[in-house]
């Protein structure tokens, strides 16, 4: 068997739909082993999210909990009741870490908060991914992602270019970036944490704030703010255009390119015929072109759009390496040589949904590669297996555990 | 308390450049990670030294000046390398290699090197040559495809986002792979690509598309059957409310929380299905209810009553915001530019390690001498020599 990058490493999840399975999916996808606990019943929220199969809903078939809970095992618990919480208790007994997103104060109500989560196995590592952390005012606040991604910071300089801001309002990005991004957070925090063990032999706190998963990530705009006192905008022309990166038209379509730096300046230059305008002194230097970003694009877009994306790309990637791609579509991802020639894709075989292409890893690993083992599990899948094999209860315990609705 | 930050003793070759990458290293360093940034004067600067910008992005480091193109800038790297955990870069595909510090030159001084590369489009494949930022990542993508207003062009995110979630991503991956390193003795090379990784994280729309051949388009703030879900004018110039509705429990609630119970009975919003449908009629009443408040009294009301809401932040908003505030969330440190500059907290806390280390970036070959006489045990007349000949620019 080939070693994985995280194998050994034993993880529990307890929290549902994007943030905390998203965090275990990473290690999972690298050879940890992760017990996903689930509400008995229901299972986990993202069951009843779409995309179905053709659109016909079943809590084995959602595609995002495909994607999200891959290389896990599913129990189902009701770790809200007494009996429940000892076998979770037991469960996280000689776990590594222990990823979870439920509110503090629920937590701390059920006896569930770090202290008592840890009092058993001192060298437990808790990753805790709420929306706004385990301190401070909002800390039992609920969100969901549009309201995370907007708490954030990202979605009022959101999609850019914006005339008038009230018919145009801030906008979130697609999917569910801030649960992501909160995940991706937690795996890290959660490494950071293997590492401060191995120093110490103690597991701790992980607090991971969505909100603040997101604010670090625009931390330009804060720090612009505080130093400059300017503020990125999603209206055209105010504040630097920082992260103004308008897709322009072609003939068929849309692309962006980079014409700021000056040697992508001057090859736009002699791609376009040398036109008197680019000799017009407010764009005659990298800071002038950032501030005149809009007149630019605007010129350009007069140009692009007598030729096709293709051309576009051929012309000033290929050509003149300009930084340019076109905008794809979902259509065109599944369709480019590139990403066929890198099997960008890959094909899963799930018992309950049949065949079908999936994004493959997010990284490509030498010696412990990323692989999907085993596709996501049915709802409670490995109860049995593991509270009868890991955790020693009698055939007749797991039936009254049913029975009473705690597994 | 600990008295160790948890990377320290991890030493990192940096040869990142823009954001993506020093994003990671930043955060790397922030953690106790003895970060090395490799930079240049020789080549066109991608990396503008844009104060307080670069600061955010390139605090925590150490930073030497090195001619790659010169072989004895490129030996002093290996060198680094050589004394080093983690190899990191994000040059376009091929130009490591042609510097002589490949995967293949950097695991012959150093077996066990972690290294990750990281490109727009990857390393492999017809158009692995390709360069691009995180808006053209995100067009490959089809991620800006998916982003804007249903009738507008494909839009950007106001944040560099495909960068940060891919740095995100390769402190994950470095992490990981060091802990396999330490138990195995095993390195190896990490390859990522900008636009996979986009791709990896909207599996919705790609999954709907895989399996389902529908293509949804730009998304707004829309989440799939859910209404209210959208953000609504407050008072104020430009002041929103997000606000977010997920089950009959929390509309009734909502209703209530309004002043707006007969919202509850009336047909067009008695119901989820309703709702979704006469979305555009719902949001108009909303907004005349928002626009009574300000973001923070409607957030306050609102999830008094169990929604899920905030206003929507801008860059002051963010400054300002008392629960970022007292969660400590800006640190402040000094000034930059002769202006006051505070640094971004690290995106997670931990209750058992030592403050994270917070510093600005470092000047440009700041740490020349330390790093080529101390770390690599150079003599000064050699260093001189170097310096001479225009290797260490």
């Amino acid at each position: 068997m080939t070693s994985k990058a995280l194998s050994g490493l034993k993880v529990v999840e307890l929290g549902g739909f994007i943030p905390a399975p998203y965090c275990t999916k990473l290690m999972a996808d690298l050879g940890a082993s992760v017990i996903k606990i689930e509400p008995p019943g229901t299972g986990d929220p993202s069951r009843r999210y779409g995309p179905f199969p053709g659109d016909k809903p079943d809590k084995e078939k959602s595609l995002l909990y495909a994607y999200l809970n891959t290389n896990k095992k599913s129990v189902t618990l009701d770790f809200k009741n007494p009996t429940g919480k000892r076998i979770l208790m037991e469960l996280i007994k000689d776990a590594d870490i222990l990823v979870e997103s439920n509110a503090p104060q629920a937590m701390h109500d059920l006896g569930l908060d770090y202290s008592s989560l840890s009092s058993g196995n001192e060298q437990l590592i808790v990753t805790s991914i709420t929306p706004f952390g385990q301190t401070g005012p909002y800390r039992d606040y609920k969100a969901t992602d549009l309201i995370s991604f907007h708490i954030g910071g990202i979605g009022y300089p959101t999609p850019g270019d914006v005339e008038d801001p009230d018919t145009n309002p801030p906008m979130k990005a697609p999917g569910h970036q801030a649960d992501m991004m909160a995940g991706a957070t937690g795996a890290s925090g959660s490494m950071s944490a293997l590492f401060a063990r191995e120093m110490t032999g103690r597991g701790q706190h992980v607090d991971v704030s969505e909100q603040e998963a997101l604010v670090r990530a625009i931390g330009m705009a804060i720090v612009s703010t505080i130093n400059r006192g300017e503020t990125p905008s999603r209206i055209a022309g105010v504040g630097r255009p920082i992260a103004t990166r308008k897709p322009l038209k072609t003939k068929d379509g849309y692309f962006t390119a980079q014409f700021f730096m000056d040697h992508f300046w001057e090859a736009l230059k002699n791609v376009m015929g040398h036109p008197e305008w680019m000799d017009e002194e407010l764009f005659s230097e990298r800071d002038l072109r950032m501030e005149n970003l809009d007149a630019i694009l605007l010129l350009v877009e007069e140009w692009s759009q007598d030729y096709t994306s293709a051309e576009i790309y051929q012309i000033l990637q290929v050509e003149n390496h300009i930084p340019c791609l076109p905008v794809n579509t979902m259509e065109d991802i599944f369709n480019h040589p590139h990403y066929i020639e890198r099997e960008t894709f890959l094909d899963m075989n799930h018992p309950d949904i049949g065949t079908f292409k999936s994004p493959g890893p997010p990284y490509r690993w030498s010696k412990t590669p990323w692989a999907i083992s085993a596709t996501a599990p049915r709802l409670g899948q490995h109860t049995e297996e593991i509270l009868s094999g890991k955790l020693g209860y009698s055939g007749l315990d797991i039936t009254k555990l049913y029975q009473l609705g705690i597994i | 308390m600990n008295d160790k930050l948890p990377l320290d003793g991890i030493r990192v070759a940096d040869f990142t450049q823009v954001v993506q990458g020093p994003y990671a290293t930043t955060l790397l360093g922030q953690m106790g990670a003895e970060i090395i940034k490799i930079e240049t004067l020789s080549r066109t600067q991608m990396d503008q030294r844009y104060g307080p910008m670069f600061s955010n992005l390139n605090g925590s480091k150490k930073s030497i000046t090195l001619n790659l193109k010169d072989s004895r800038g490129a030996d002093i790297a290996k060198k680094l390398v050589k004394i080093s955990d983690v190899a990191m870069e994000n040059f376009g595909t091929g130009v490591m290699e042609r510097f002589g510090l490949g995967y293949d030159d950097l695991r012959e001084i150093k077996p066990d090197i972690v290294m990750l590369s990281s490109q727009a489009l990857g390393r492999t494949g017809p158009m692995k040559d390709a360069i691009g930022y995180f808006a053209e990542a995100s067009n490959f993508a089809g991620f800006s495809h998916l982003t804007g207003y249903s009738d507008g062009r494909p839009g950007m995110v106001g944040a560099i986002w495909a960068d940060h979630l891919t740095g995100m991503h390769m402190i994950f991956a470095v992490l990981a792979a060091l802990r396999h390193q330490r138990k195995t003795g095993e390195g190896q090379y990490i390859q990522m690509s900008m636009a996979e990784m986009v791709i990896s994280a909207i599996p919705e729309a790609v999954l709907d598309y895989s399996v389902n051949g529908r293509d949804l388009g730009r998304q707004e703030n829309k989440e799939i059957g859910m209404a209210p879900h959208n953000v609504y004018r407050c008072e104020g110039f430009d002041k929103w409310i997000a606000i977010s509705v997920g089950n009959e429990e929390e509309w009734n609630q909502f209703c209530g929380a309004t002043g707006h119970r007969e919202w509850a009975n009336d047909p067009r919003f008695s119901d989820p299905l309703s709702r979704w449908d006469n979305q555009k009629e719902l949001d108009k009443l909303i907004t005349e209810w928002s626009l009574n408040h300000s973001d923070y009294e409607a957030m306050a009301i609102l999830q008094k009553a169990g929604i899920a809401s905030g206003p929507v932040l801008d860059g002051n908003g963010l400054v300002n915001d008392p629960h970022l505030i007292e969660r400590g969330s800006f640190v402040p440190l000094g000034e930059v530019e002769g202006n006051p500059y505070s640094q971004v907290a690290h995106p997670w806390r931990l209750s058992d390690s030592p403050t994270p280390y917070y510093a600005l970036a470092p000047g440009m070959g700041e740490h020349n001498k330390h790093v080529l006489s101390d770390l690599l045990g150079m003599n000064e007349s050699d260093i001189s020599t170097l310096e001479n000949e225009g290797v260490l620019v």
